[in-house]
């Protein structure tokens, strides 16, 4: 890469990491493994960055990159085999410490749970439609699939967070 | 809940978010680093496998006719000198590792390569692991390569020095080359600076040294060392040496301290 470009590649990184980071959590829930994702979309976009330099789109493709990287690492054999059935217990010292205490801090642990429950797909369109805000069109593009497709995983994905969260949906009805 | 709940709680929850754990710049800097080595060596291979197809290609292929009396064979040549040598030497099949032994060995080989790191280096300087791949290399090469690369730094955080390891093996079909076509590559596509030594290493391996002066992306003129140990049993280990972007130092080892760790028996798949 020439040094224009790799200048150029790193004001996008360094504009670009925490919000993709904030991507990567709301899709994984853990901020530690979101900057992993970071990591490797910045790693795969390096080599990408002549090409998509001159697009209008190198967020949008970043933030493509970081999905499918998030969909790699839920294939590996050891994220398969890990399952969470409870949250994890708080230690007495955690408190103590402000550094474990920003760790802690995001999603509420229910959402969070209920979330979990979703398919990577249906989590994916949740957080490109309503944290991104992207228009259906847009979050089809992302996702590499029809519009129709985005409609009905929105659909069934608020359906299941619905289930979790009676209360939240009558208290949405009123 | 609802679209808009939904929205304001995924909000909220970033809003506390931890500060960034990483740098953006260092990671930059670190994939630079990384692909730059990694285009370097795939480049030096292409060029050798072009260079063994076009002296295969242009070696003529000549049978004397029926009439022409046969001329007596001439007297044994004197073994060439090492970078003349075609390596791997033979022309059977090389024994693949499997992507199982790949990832057993990778973690073992490191390891390895950082005790003894320990032992070679000062003991003042710090070893952290930057990279550790199972890779396959393929793309631009006709043939390609399998095995495990490895990426340490050392020394303090922005002044030191990075050194890559990889053991491979060829992939099969295997394209013989000559040492000396490969330094010859490098020249063109690496430094004119480059110069290179070859020394025999028993009946079929070779030992090569490279040296180079580049100049990096800030300016900064860097000297680099590698060492190849194209071993007898087809299997290679490189070794190269560089320094930090930006900074000119001395190197911590010399070319015969890296030949040593090249030949290192632990490094083996």
């Amino acid at each position: 890469m020439r040094a224009a470009d790799e200048d150029r590649f790193r004001e996008f990184a360094r504009d670009n990491a925490v919000p993709l980071r904030r991507y990567g959590y709301l899709l994984c829930g853990d901020w530690h493994l979101a900057e992993d994702l970071v990591q490797a979309t910045l790693h795969k976009l390096y080599g990408a960055w002549p090409r998509i330099r001159g697009t209008d789109r190198p967020v949008s493709y970043a933030r493509q990159t970081l999905t499918r990287c998030w969909l790699d690492e839920r294939r590996r054999p050891w994220r398969r085999s890990e399952r969470h059935t409870d949250a994890l217990p708080e230690v007495a010292d955690a408190a103590a410490d402000p550094a474990v205490l920003q760790q802690h801090a995001g999603l509420r642990a229910e959402l969070a749970a209920a979330l979990a429950t979703l398919a990577p797909r249906q989590r994916a369109v949740l957080v490109l439609r309503y944290f991104c805000e992207l228009p259906v069109a847009e979050t089809a593009r992302e996702l590499r699939c029809s519009e129709a497709t985005v409609r009905s995983q929105a659909t069934r994905a608020l359906r299941t967070l619905r289930g979790a969260f009676p209360d939240a949906l009558a208290e949405s009805e009123l | 809940m609802d679209e808009q709940m939904l929205a304001r709680e995924f909000t909220a929850a970033v809003r506390a978010e931890p500060p960034l754990g990483f740098d953006p710049d260092e990671v930059v800097t670190r994939v630079a680093r990384r692909r730059h080595r990694r285009r370097t060596i795939l480049l030096a291979c292409a060029g050798v496998v072009v260079a063994a197809a076009a002296a295969a290609v242009a070696t003529p292929v000549t049978r004397p006719a029926a009439d022409v009396p046969v001329q007596p064979a001439a007297p044994p040549r004197p073994a060439p000198a090492a970078g003349e040598r075609w390596w791997p030497p033979g022309t059977g099949q090389i024994p693949q590792p499997t992507d199982a032994r790949l990832s057993a060995r990778a973690p073992r080989i490191a390891e390895h390569l950082e005790e003894v790191l320990r032992k070679m280096l000062p003991p003042t300087d710090p070893i952290r692991r930057d990279s550790l791949t199972t890779a396959h290399f393929g793309g631009i090469m006709p043939a390609s390569q399998r095995g495990v690369s490895i990426i340490e730094h050392a020394g303090p955080e922005d002044t030191g020095y990075s050194l890559t390891v990889e053991v491979f093996v060829p992939t099969n079909p295997v394209k013989r080359f000559q040492p000396r076509q490969l330094c010859a590559e490098l020249k063109v596509q690496i430094s004119p600076s480059t110069t290179c030594r070859y020394a025999a290493v028993g009946t079929g391996g070779i030992l090569m040294t490279s040296e180079e002066d580049t100049t990096d992306r800030e300016g900064t003129l860097q000297h680099g060392i590698t060492v190849t140990d194209y071993r007898a049993d087809g299997s290679y280990v490189l070794v190269s040496l560089g320094g930090t972007v930006g900074v000119s130092a001395p190197l911590p080892l010399t070319a015969e301290e890296l030949a040593t760790l090249a030949r290192d028996p632990g490094l083996t798949l």
